[in-house]
């Protein structure tokens, strides 16, 4: 039988995973305040709930399902997608240098993951950037690993579709 | 078709989608922002809490101590007078005779090396060792590539010159090793066309696992891979991913197939998802058709489904169970209607009946006063749910 962990325990795994949780929740939300505030929230429930973790997952994937979970509750409920960032270097304008033209299409990109719908946006990160496997994302999502595929390849299809538009605007 | 390794964005793939993604950039967290976390962190942490709940014990106790040291002057009991209290000495041990152990001269005892065991011994594999077995390994690991890739050659060839070769007895010298052949199936497919392709793609059907479900999406967009993709994303496609694939199906056929694999998948979620096509007009005469090509229909489930609370869902599975043929089902349902168990919906379901005894039943029910309600009120329910 597993049994939960202990608290200094808890406290060396939180603070240890405490950097790439942030990194998450900043592709999650696309706003670093706004990814403070989530962990922070999340850092609550886990010394709420850390006795119910008995070792059945990572930690970082059971960290990562309460980060997603405050995300869900805070506002995924009200998501309507958030405006593209505008502080970006205007393609059209008199040839801008090509490490600018870069880094706005880095910005783009991230700006248009982070505005996929909550579901796709989810699963697109933990296994595009957390390196998560399907199976391991469908634990931390509570779903199953078909959909895991499905949901992803619609998300890799939407965003291809939309860099497509944004990279043939004349 | 696009590679199917879609999962991890690869600087190689030939995906710029890919590319794209590992050059995404977000704004950077505020420098403070982990600091902030970790103080936070510590603040709230159950070890602090738990550290401060026993300093607050602790401080609890020394105050209590202190307390009672100080009040302890005023209620010392009197000093007893020695003159009259009782002699209390220690008394003396006698010796027991035994005399203390002298230490041993010299110093302590060499300590002895361990004998070898005889027989050999165990030790690290030299390099040259390593490298040997590693070599016989990658062989071994090599022909059986080779073996596995042979058979799925010629399963591949077998199923492109005959469809209708049986594919559960084609698939058995493979399903040993399923992971490896659907990465040999999901990396040939592309570079495949014509049969070869189809009869890769249904071999994939039965031998994949999740992984191939991108691949298989994307084969359903062509027409010439499309039936195939269709029924192999089915055998393992959630019931709500069936369910928009045989909406937008129009080939009557795959969309009767599909139907099928609801029916037969026996869980709540995919029958759930059958009686909304046995409820919708366009897409009933679909569902009911495919009654008679599942084997095993689930009987429980649509009884438990008359229990429903959503009214449409009760009707549907009467209208199905009243569809399906057997004594057994018409036997039950009249115990229904008798016992006044969802009776209504029993009686729906053998108005639906073409069984003789479910009629017989029914006409007695007309003449029977306690049943004549129900069976108009059935009546009237199965005319306007499914005209």
């Amino acid at each position: 039988m597993t049994r939960s962990i202990d608290r200094r325990t808890l406290d060396r795994l939180v603070i240890d995973c405490l950097p790439e949780t942030l990194r998450f929740a900043v592709r999650l939300t696309g706003d670093p305040e706004t990814a403070e505030e989530v962990v922070q929230e999340a850092l609550l429930r886990v010394t709420r709930s850390w006795k119910s973790f008995r070792g059945q997952s990572r930690f970082r994937t059971w960290l990562l399902r309460i980060v997603i979970n405050v995300f869900h509750d805070r506002f995924a409920a009200g998501w309507s997608g958030r405006p593209l960032p505008e502080d970006v270097a205007d393609r059209r304008a008199v040839d801008p240098p090509s490490d600018v033209l870069a880094k706005e299409l880095g910005q783009q990109i991230a700006a248009r993951v982070s505005m996929l719908p909550p579901r796709q946006r989810e699963v697109l990160i933990l296994t595009a950037y957390e390196r998560l496997t399907p199976r391991e994302v469908a634990d931390v999502l509570q779903i199953s690993e078909a959909n895991v595929h499905s949901t992803l390849h619609v998300a890799r299809r939407r965003l291809q579709r939309e860099m497509a538009a944004y990279l043939t605007e004349e | 078709m696009t590679s199917p390794d879609d999962l991890v964005p690869q600087s190689d793939s030939r995906d710029p989608l890919d590319a794209w993604l590992g050059d995404a950039t977000w704004p950077e967290p505020d420098r403070h922002s982990l600091d902030r976390l970790r103080r936070h962190w510590r603040r709230v942490s159950p070890r602090r809490a738990r550290q401060q709940r026993w300093m607050m014990i602790v401080a609890a106790a020394a105050a209590c101590l202190l307390v009672a040291l100080m009040a302890r002057p005023w209620h010392a009991p009197p000093v007893s007078d020695p003159s009259t209290s009782p002699k209390q000495a220690v008394r003396d041990v006698p010796p027991s005779g035994r005399s203390v152990a002298q230490p041993s001269e010299g110093g302590p005892q060499p300590v002895h090396a361990p004998k070898t065991v005889a027989g050999g011994c165990s030790r690290e594999p030299t390099l040259l060792e390593q490298l040997a077995f590693r070599m016989v390994a990658n062989r071994r690991q090599a022909s059986t590539l080779r073996q596995y890739e042979q058979l799925l050659d010629a399963a591949i060839a077998q199923l492109a010159a005959d469809p209708q070769t049986d594919l559960n007895t084609l698939c058995q010298p493979l399903h040993e090793r399923s992971a490896l052949i659907e990465e040999q199936l999901l990396r040939r497919i592309p570079h495949l066309d014509g049969q070869k392709q189809v009869a890769a793609i249904c071999l994939l059907g039965r031998l994949g696992g999740p992984r191939s479900i991108p691949l298989l999406s994307e084969a359903c967009c062509y027409e010439s891979t499309h039936a195939a993709a269709v029924l192999a994303l089915a055998r393992r496609a959630d019931p709500a991913d069936i369910r928009r694939l045989a909406l937008a199906e129009t080939d009557p056929e795959l969309k009767q197939e599909l139907v099928a694999v609801l029916l037969a998948r026996q869980d709540e979620q995919s029958l759930g998802i059958y009686l909304e096509f046995v409820r919708s007009r366009q897409t009933r005469q679909a569902a009911l058709g495919v009654l008679h090509r599942v084997e095993d229909p689930p009987v429980e489930l649509l009884f438990g489904f008359l229990r429903s609370r959503r009214h449409s869902q009760r009707l549907a599975a009467a209208r199905v169970l009243g569809c399906l043929d057997g004594p057994v089902i018409s036997q039950r349902l009249i115990a229904m209607v008798l016992g006044n168990v969802n009776r209504q919906e029993a009686m729906v379901a053998l108005l639906a009946s073409s069984r003789l005894e479910a009629a017989e039943f029914v006409e007695h029910a007309r003449s029977d006063y306690s049943l004549t309600a129900a069976v108009h009120a059935a009546q009237y329910q199965l005319r306007s749910a499914f005209q």
